[in-house]
């Protein structure tokens, strides 16, 4: 029994090392001139040590590191751009948070981020700037070798930003930057702190196969459908749906309202979306408008047509317990009023069961 | 920042980006085609101030803007506060080659020749 812990204990930790990819940032021959400042002293701030969970080329999910940990590599990167000199004012610098992120965000588009927010402090420990931001590259769905290789490029360019954003917001005088062209030599810093919005995570992609029951006033059916939609907090988010699905009638309504057959063709227009309550819950809220036509044919055997149009809303609920895989629970009510000869008021409910990958 | 793998922009190669830069062409699946009637003087000034004016499809704009080197972009702020992001895909002494960061024409690559008509 010891043997096969220890086996699993090994496994587990070569598992972990696998897992781990080390990625350095190109110090590229670009240097911000005419600056009285240079980056002293980094601080690591974070709260999590490691920059972020990413595929490879490969598809492989690995946690990604910089080699010479962060205030090594931040500190190379940002000497290269404002080189240290002694007539320079030196600025300390506390990274708070700083992110690779990947995720699908739509059916055809995966979006690769690094967000990083930043403290610009001087000497005296006085906080003279934060500043936050994403840096965002939208990829087609199939272009993960090139997101896994890019993001030490997103890094640099999301510091370079907030270097900018510093030197833009104290206004220290620069050849790129002559706004104050003029005024003091020394670096004329000021309390004013811009707001940000804080950190929301980059949502990721749910793919679910779902088996569906309905049953309404007149009707019972069934329905599959595959469902994909990006995972966010913010507005409603948008499915991705294909699906296939039949009804029955479910007594001899057709014929209790003088009809030997009805076929209905109709398209629907609306809104269909989720509301997310808490990670793994939402609800599902629907508004459509079907126009269409129906064809009947009397008992009598004469035909006619008849143009249909109505409104139809759905509510309900979809459980998602488990984010990497695992089943799908849902549950609905439908309300729908149609100008049709046979049934123009109905509703009903559905069950739906699948499961997420 | 010459060769369009090399999307690194070099100090001494960024300031080829200061002068005003007049609509040629777009690229589109490797077929060049004329910018349409509309966009005929269409431009982008890029000041070393920071400032660019730009005219598109007639419309006349303004606003700050962020050079990324090491992104490769131009990150132009207009006055109302939208942000329009292009990344440089070459750039020489003459030409100018962006693509802008918006979905709907995020394939297409906008020419531009240097002006030798404008003074910068």
């Amino acid at each position: 029994m010891k043997r096969i812990i220890k086996i699993l204990v090994l496994l587990l930790s070569c598992n972990l090392c696998f897992s781990q990819t080390i990625i350095n940032l190109e110090i590229i021959p670009f240097e911000i001139k005419n600056q009285n400042f240079y980056i002293d002293k980094i601080v690591d701030n974070r709260q999590e040590r490691y920059l972020g969970r990413a595929e490879d080329s490969s598809g492989k999910k690995v946690q990604l590191h910089f080699q010479n940990g962060i205030e090594v590599t931040i500190k190379q990167f940002m000497e290269s751009i404002l080189p240290k000199s002694s007539n320079k004012t030196p600025i300390n610098l506390r990274v708070n948070d700083l992110k690779i992120e990947q995720a699908q965000t739509s059916i055809d588009k995966r979006t690769a981020r690094v967000y990083v927010e930043l403290s610009f402090y001087s000497e005296s420990g006085d906080e003279l700037y934060k500043v936050n931001h994403y840096e965002t590259q939208n990829f087609l769905v199939s272009d993960l070798p090139e997101i896994y290789k890019t993001h030490e490029k997103r890094v640099r360019a999301a510091l370079e930003y907030c270097l900018w954003s510093f030197i833009n917001n104290q206004k220290v005088p620069t050849t790129n930057n002559p706004i104050m062209a003029g005024m003091e030599n020394e670096a004329s810093f000021s309390s004013d702190t811009p707001t940000f919005d804080s950190y929301v995570p980059l949502g990721r992609w749910y793919n679910m196969l779902t088996y569906t029951r309905m049953t309404d006033r007149y009707n019972q059916g069934w329905r599959v459908a595959y469902t994909g939609f990006s995972d966010h907090e913010k507005d409603l988010i948008v499915p991705f749906t294909l699906a296939y699905g039949q009804s029955r009638v479910k007594s001899d309504l057709v014929e209790e309202r003088g009809y030997s057959s009805v076929n209905t063709f109709a398209l629907g227009f609306g809104v269909n979306g989720y509301i997310k309550i808490i990670p793994g819950l939402y609800v599902d809220l629907g508004l459509n408008v079907p126009v269409g036509m129906e064809l009947l044919i009397d008992l009598a055997d004469k035909k006619s047509s008849n143009f249909l149009i109505g409104i139809s809303a759905n509510q309900g609920v979809k459980i998602i317990p488990w984010k990497d895989f695992g089943i799908v629970i849902g549950a609905g009510i439908f309300q729908r009023w149609q100008t049709s000869k046979t049934e123009n008021r109905n509703f009903g409910f559905e069950l739906e069961l699948g499961f997420n990958f | 920042m010459t060769a369009r793998s090399n999307t690194n922009t070099h100090k001494g190669e960024t300031d080829l980006l200061f002068h005003t830069w007049i609509l040629d062409s777009y690229v589109m699946a490797g077929k060049k085609y004329p910018p349409g009637k509309k966009e005929q003087e269409d431009y982008i000034l890029f000041n070393e101030d920071l400032t660019y004016f730009s005219k598109s499809e007639g419309k006349e704009e303004g606003g700050t803007y962020i050079l990324n080197t090491n992104g490769a972009y131009v990150l132009m702020i207009d006055k109302k506060g939208e942000k329009i992001k292009a990344y440089i895909i070459s750039i020489s002494k003459q030409s100018l080659v962006l693509k802008y960061d918006f979905d709907e024409i995020k394939d297409i690559e906008m020419h531009y020749k240097r002006s030798i008509l404008i003074k910068d």
